[in-house]
């Protein structure tokens, strides 16, 4: 199969070659079956043939805008005219009364309208105006219809028919949502992606966050917040599961909602990723833990990786050093203010500016040493603490 | 054959040539313009407006630092500043160098902006001129100021890129405005690869005859002046038809100075802003390009169209000169300083198409050109040059020129549409058709002498008026 991006290509190129050669065609066409009775030089009949080309491809282009703006005219007219009297009938619908038969009506004179209208209802509903809202869908045929659009060859259409049908009740959207987890196209995915999460069933929405993390990151940015309510569910299975995976992209990936929620879950085994193999796990997994609940010995676990071998992990372990206040981490977060990677070192002096007078007292020291980066991180951490700006660390 | 014979073949053979050579710019373009219209459609971002609202809340955005060198800009540098932090995004910071400003940039950023000196900490990565002092704000905002000794935009942007520590660096104008989700736009492409995405170029519109409130542009017309109007046709044809079409092929070029993303650890790697050229925003991509191709590892600098930044563009002949001859100036300095992609393989379709093409048309493009307007008019007063050769030049020239122009506007109207009022619309589009009726013939001029000061190696920015922007119901 083509990638995505190679298809894309592909028909981006296909369509200019296709139009450069109508546009050449036309100008020979021109240029031989008019132009050349006239009298005058082969080159400026030429000239003049690609111009007269051109200008009516610009005609073309004039002609298109005005129509284009016409229609959208006509359409907003419409929407005026009749728009009100459609919202009204689908809000008494939601709110209980059955208004299915001038509905249906409504909507065989003007389905684009009431197609419009429902969408931008089906935003705001949720419980049993949902599923009254849902058979409506059945009973109009927009459900069908969208489910049509979805076997479209545009991504933008099928896209937009999973984010309707996305937004029905599961019983309804199911089938096609669950196909088009494996569309072809990104966008479509992720809209299917976000439907999983919308419908709300254990199932779906562990089945979305497995999937979520092997998306680019795009997709973890759109839906960390609609996993954000599902956290607890996530952390009995899904999320363990991830975090134990052998891929070490998927446990960064797991990792990344886990800082994006900094939720107080409790994770079993959580731990474990202290001693992974690869020290960007190690360094998110410590900045993590603060935020975790339930993680037994964390003191031990951030002293050990205060020694670690890799700078990352030092910073990490000094970061959660200083958010849990480990006053047992001083000598180990002086010597890593010290330490030439300027990161580290930083780390270590906002760790130390957190944990009171001791850490004062150490970074205080440091400001008069000849030794950089550590003197201008305590300048730095000193004069942040003082005016109660440690939340702009930038760590 | 005589002596005279020879002169008036070699005459016109050297018309031919140019009148070629000048029709081959204008058809390439157009082909260019083609692909980009294409490209655009595909490339335009596809997020719904709630999923923007979602994007913009995400705690997995990765922060951004948004770099504004100024110099002497105290007339429009509040509204710039108060513009950059109201930016929606949730997590970025804003970092004001302030290159030896000779006005009273900085005073009136400490005032407005409550400003002390602070002990913020930064390695000197890139070598920069003395750094004077470090501001923040005593208020809670991200605001930064860097005061240091004037050494130039390039090593502004490189103090600015040492302070930062985000792992992306936005590059703006100090009085450039950007949209409120510019910075939304811009990361888009980050997010979908990170380790792919060396930088990303937005378009730069103008904002002459807009009304700017509150440092936003709320209201978009084009502009009175007829000078800005031409600039406004430039603008489009070259974002949408050209930096579409370059970024789809992975060969952009130029990532305006006015507005850009970049990787920080792409810019330390590749050694920051260039000092020595007046092109230091084309400099540093073709460089990145060059680095990353050398190294063969997989990468992409791209140009979303999304994104929108507004700039005031020159309104004065005399200043406007001045830029376009530092721009001609950049681009001979980036050619020449990279000559070594020109035509070799490993560097793909930017050493087999683009570079070349930047060479044979943007940089000896305009001389060419005004060559062939001369030799036309030389070659019709001493009759060495027949009527219809010189009808030819005009058409090739000139029509195409103006047929190219027409139809930027029509294709921003048929892509992108922010000129709501039918009459701006109208008023540009006779824009593109004056505008090649003495204005390209003074821009190939001045880029001419632009071309000349660059292979001469002149230096220097030359001095750039602003009026401010015009505020809303004034």
């Amino acid at each position: 199969m083509i990638p995505r991006t190679g298809r894309i290509r592909s028909i981006i190129w296909t369509k200019t070659l296709i139009v450069a050669a109508a546009f050449g065609l036309s100008v020979w066409w021109v240029d031989v079956l008019i132009l050349a009775r006239l009298e005058g030089s082969r080159p400026l009949l030429l000239a003049l043939a690609f111009s007269l080309v051109q200008v009516l491809a610009i005609f073309l282009m004039l002609v298109k805008i005005l129509s284009s703006k016409l229609v959208h005219q006509l359409r907003q007219r419409r929407a005026q005219r009749v728009g009100p009297t459609i919202r009204a009938r689908l809000a008494a619908h939601a709110l209980g009364s059955d208004d299915l038969a001038e509905l249906k009506k409504l909507h065989g004179s003007f389905p684009d309208e009431v197609e419009r209208c429902f969408v931008d209802f089906l935003g705001s509903v949720a419980g049993t105006a949902l599923r009254r809202f849902s058979e409506l869908a059945v009973a109009l045929g927009l459900a069908a219809r969208w489910e049509m659009r979805y076997g479209s060859r545009q991504p933008q259409k099928r896209r937009e028919a999973i984010t309707c049908l996305g937004q029905l009740s599961w019983e309804v959207a199911r089938k096609t949502v669950l196909a088009a987890l494996q569309d072809q196209d990104q966008d479509v995915r992720m809209e299917a992606l976000r439907a999983l999460v919308q419908c709300g069933e254990s199932e779906t929405i562990e089945k979305a966050f497995a999937m979520a993390l092997t998306q680019p990151l795009l997709a973890r940015a759109l839906l960390v917040e609609s996993l954000g309510p599902h956290a607890l569910t996530l952390s009995r299975g899904a999320i363990p599961e991830a975090l134990n995976s052998p891929d070490c992209e998927t446990v960064l990936a797991a990792l990344e909602i886990l800082q994006g929620w900094r939720k107080a879950l409790v994770l079993p085994g959580f731990p474990r990723l202290f001693r992974h193999a690869r020290p960007e796990v190690r360094a998110r997994a410590l900045r993590l833990l603060p935020y975790l609940a339930g993680v037994s010995d964390a003191a031990s676990h951030i002293l050990a990786a205060l020694q670690d071998g890799d700078s990352r992990v030092r910073s990490g372990a000094a970061i959660a050093a200083g958010r849990l206040k480990l006053k047992a981490a001083l000598p180990l977060l002086s010597h890593a203010l010290h330490e030439p990677d300027a990161d580290t070192s930083k780390a270590a002096a906002y760790a130390l500016a957190a944990m009171g007078p001791s850490g004062l007292e150490i970074l205080e020291t440091a400001i008069r040493s000849p030794r950089q980066p550590a003197a201008s991180a305590a300048v730095e951490a000193l004069e942040r603490a003082r005016t109660d700006r440690l939340e702009y660390a930038n760590l | 054959m005589s002596l005279g014979q020879i002169f008036y073949y070699t005459f016109n053979l050297f018309e031919a040539c140019i009148i070629v050579y000048v029709g081959a710019i204008n058809s390439i373009y157009l082909l260019i313009m083609i692909l980009g219209y294409f490209a655009l459609q595909h490339v335009r971002a596809r997020l719904t407006p709630l999923e923007w609202q979602v994007l913009r809340r995400s705690p997995l955005l990765p922060p951004v630092s948004v770099l504004a060198p100024a110099y002497n800009e105290a007339a429009t540098i509040r509204e710039s500043v108060r513009a950059m932090l109201k930016l929606h995004y949730p997590d970025h910071e804003v970092i004001i160098i302030n290159d030896g400003s000779e006005d009273n940039t900085l005073q009136i950023l400490i005032d407005e902006f409550h400003l002390y000196k602070s002990g913020r900490a930064f390695p000197e990565t890139i070598k920069t001129m003395p750094i004077r002092s470090v501001y923040e704000s005593r208020r809670p905002i991200r605001l930064v100021v860097i005061d240091k000794e004037n050494g130039g935009k390039a090593d502004s942007l490189n103090a600015g890129i040492n302070l930062a520590r985000s792992p992306l660096i936005s590059v703006v104008d100090s009085d450039s405005l950007l949209e409120p989700e510019a910075l939304l736009y811009a990361v888009k492409p980050f997010l979908e690869d990170f380790e792919r995405t060396l930088a990303v170029g937005g378009i730069i519109r103008v904002a002459n005859g807009c009304s700017v409130q509150d440092g936003r542009v709320t209201r978009v017309a084009a502009p009175a002046s007829l000078l800005a109007r031409f600039q406004v046709v430039e603008y489009l044809r070259a974002f949408l038809g050209g930096r579409v079409a370059f970024s789809f092929v992975n060969s952009l070029l130029v990532i305006s100075g006015a507005f850009g993303l970049f990787r920080r650890d792409a810019i330390t790697r590749a050694g920051g802003f260039l000092h020595s050229t007046v092109g230091e925003d084309m400099e540093l991509v073709v460089r990145l390009h060059r680095r990353w191709r050398q190294e063969g590892r997989a990468y992409r600098i791209v140009f979303v169209p999304d994104p929108v930044c507004w700039t005031e563009v020159p309104e004065k002949l005399k200043t406007l000169s001045r830029q376009r001859n530092r721009w001609q100036r950049g681009t001979v300095e980036s050619v020449l300083l990279h000559r070594e992609m020109l035509f070799k393989r490993r560097f793909g379709v930017l050493g087999l198409f683009a570079f070349p093409y930047y060479l044979a048309f943007e940089m000896f493009g305009p001389t060419v050109e005004l060559t062939g307007y001369l030799l036309t008019g030389a070659g019709l007063l001493w009759g060495l040059i027949s009527p219809s050769v010189a009808l030819l030049f005009f058409v090739v020239a000139v029509l195409f020129g103006t047929l190219l122009s027409i139809t930027s506007i029509l294709l921003e109207e048929l892509t992108v549409r922010r000129y709501p009022s039918p009459a701006d619309v109208m008023r540009l589009l006779g824009a593109a058709i004056l505008e090649n009726l003495g204005f390209r013939q003074l821009l190939t001029l001045w880029r001419t002498r632009g071309l000349i000061d660059g292979l001469r190696g002149k230096k220097g920015w030359g001095l750039m008026e602003r009026r401010g922007f015009r505020v809303s119901g004034a």
